[in-house]
């Protein structure tokens, strides 16, 4: 199996510095002391391949949400390698950017062009997001007025229009109803029968039992475990 | 930063339709009110200046000039104000975004300034036709406009992305710099005249570029004339420099930024 996303000793930090010293310190090429700050994340390895579904799971604030968002290159890593391999699809945050003024479809096009550089293509794809959001008229109107299921059910309906070779989804399922969030995990299988690698981070332990190849359990920014599912579950329910 | 625009130019329309939609599709009178703000503007300083304060600023050749005086250096004020409230806050009104989707945060600056421009050329219109019903045809030298809506939004661009940047870090920066433009507003002859202010401080209001460009917009909309030279070679380079330093320290700091949001 081809590696997809490989990390190498991944380190994030948030330094401790505001204001004057942290806008200064963009301007410094030195190394930062890393034992004088704050870690998020420490010394993370671990590589996702083809086909394959690795849950990270821990108490919250262990730093779950940060890998996904370092992997996706939106927040830079402090220390370490990322190498990551083809195109990255990512829910992160459930509003995605929406604006609220806009009605669903508008944004949903809006977005795509992020994601999709050919008109025809986009037009394609905001039918088919439609149809499997499944959220009737209000497909039309302000994104405003969307319940925090219909929220999850547009963007993950958007950012899953397409297959990517990586995607990273941040508990995204959890605020959905049963329905949608089977047809979301039939989806996700689909991509990884096709070949995708998924990070995906989870409370809901059943779920993640069910879905994984391997579990890993961070805490405090650090892996306490990496591999079989039951084991890192157990482990983490332990705690 | 010319490979982003192009990369990602498709988003960048599609943005300032979005933009254009979410201004005026709420107010019953949509973007009419673009056109309708700076003559509302006009009429109050007229008021004020020529009733309250019996100013006298009318020229007698032409007793209208005073007004158009007043739009010429109105409207590029406007353009310049905008750009500058605007990428102020840039970084927090697309901080969703940012934080959500990864892609070269310079694009939406670059928005900004597109959308002003449009506005100022949307506004400029109905300002033309109103000085050709007071009589007023500013044609001559027309040409030099477009350079001119350039250095003014070169300028807003690069004192604007300083302060959006600046702002992340410093979040006084936000209330600061509405006053420091109250200042420069009346610090810029625009609604009198610089022959108003004593010789002893005019050369302090010549080195302010903003009277160079409201200068500059005067000599061609109000006074049918060039602009002057040794301003526009001045502004190119205070504005280049500018840019410069701006975009310098954007490329510094926009890797911290999106943590500190």
């Amino acid at each position: 199996m081809k590696k997809v996303l490989e990390l190498k000793n991944l380190s994030k930090y948030f330094s401790s510095d505001v204001g004057m010293s942290s806008f200064i310190a963009c301007f410094k090429n030195k190394e930062v002391n890393y034992h004088a700050t704050n870690y998020v994340i420490r010394n993370l390895s671990f590589s996702l391949h083809e086909g394959e579904l690795i849950s990270i799971i821990g108490k919250n604030g262990a730093g779950k949400s940060t890998i996904l968002k370092i992997i996706s290159g939106v927040t830079p890593e402090s220390g370490g390698e990322l190498t990551t391999f083809g195109s990255i699809s990512s829910i992160l945050e459930l509003g995605v950017g929406f604006h609220p003024e806009l009605s669903g479809k508008d944004n949903v096009k809006n977005l795509l062009t992020l994601i999709l550089k050919d008109d025809k293509e986009i037009t394609e794809k905001i039918n088919q997001i439609e149809i499997f959001a499944d959220i009737g008229d209000h497909f039309l109107s302000p994104y405003k007025f969307y319940s925090t299921g219909m929220q999850v059910r547009l963007a993950f309906s958007m950012i899953t229009a397409y297959r990517p070779n990586i995607l990273l989804i941040d508990e995204a399922l959890s605020v959905g109803d049963k329905a949608f969030q089977a047809k979301c995990i039939n989806r996700i299988k689909s991509f990884i029968k096709a070949g995708t690698g998924v990070l995906f981070v989870s409370h809901d332990i059943e779920v993640v039992k069910k879905l994984s190849d391997k579990v890993i359990l961070i805490d405090n920014g650090e892996l306490q475990f990496f591999g079989d599912p039951v084991e890192a579950c157990l482990l983490y329910e332990k705690n | 930063m010319l490979r982003n625009i192009y990369q990602y130019r498709a988003f960048i329309l599609s943005t300032l339709k979005v933009e254009f939609f979410s201004r005026y599709s709420r107010s019953k009178l949509g973007f009419l009110w673009s056109i309708i703000n700076p003559f509302l503007q006009v009429l109050i300083y007229s008021i004020i200046f020529s009733a309250v304060m019996q100013a006298k600023i009318i020229n007698t050749s032409n007793e209208y000039s005073y007004a158009v005086y007043l739009l010429s250096g109105i409207i590029a004020w406007n353009l310049f104000y905008e750009i500058i409230i605007k990428l102020l806050k840039i970084f927090y009104t697309y901080e969703r975004l940012i934080k959500t989707f990864n892609f070269p945060k310079i694009i939406l600056p670059i928005i900004v300034v597109t959308v002003a421009i449009i506005n100022f050329m949307i506004t400029f219109i109905p300002v033309y036709i109103a000085f050709l019903l007071l009589g007023h045809n500013p044609n001559e030298y027309l040409y030099w406009l477009p350079i001119l809506i350039c250095i003014t939004a070169l300028y807003a661009f690069s004192l604007g992305l300083l302060f959006g940047v600046l702002n992340v870090f410093f979040k006084d920066i936000e209330h600061i710099v509405p006053i420091l433009l109250q200042f420069l507003f009346w610090l810029t002859p625009i609604v009198y005249f610089i022959d108003f202010v004593p010789k002893s401080v005019s050369f302090l209001l010549e080195m302010n570029p903003m009277y160079l460009i409201i200068n500059s917009f005067h000599n061609v909309l109000t006074f049918n004339s060039p602009p002057d030279q040794n301003f526009i070679m001045y502004l190119v380079f205070i504005c280049s420099g500018l840019f410069i330093l701006a975009l310098y320290v954007f490329n510094k700091t926009q890797r911290n930024l999106t943590d500190l949001l």
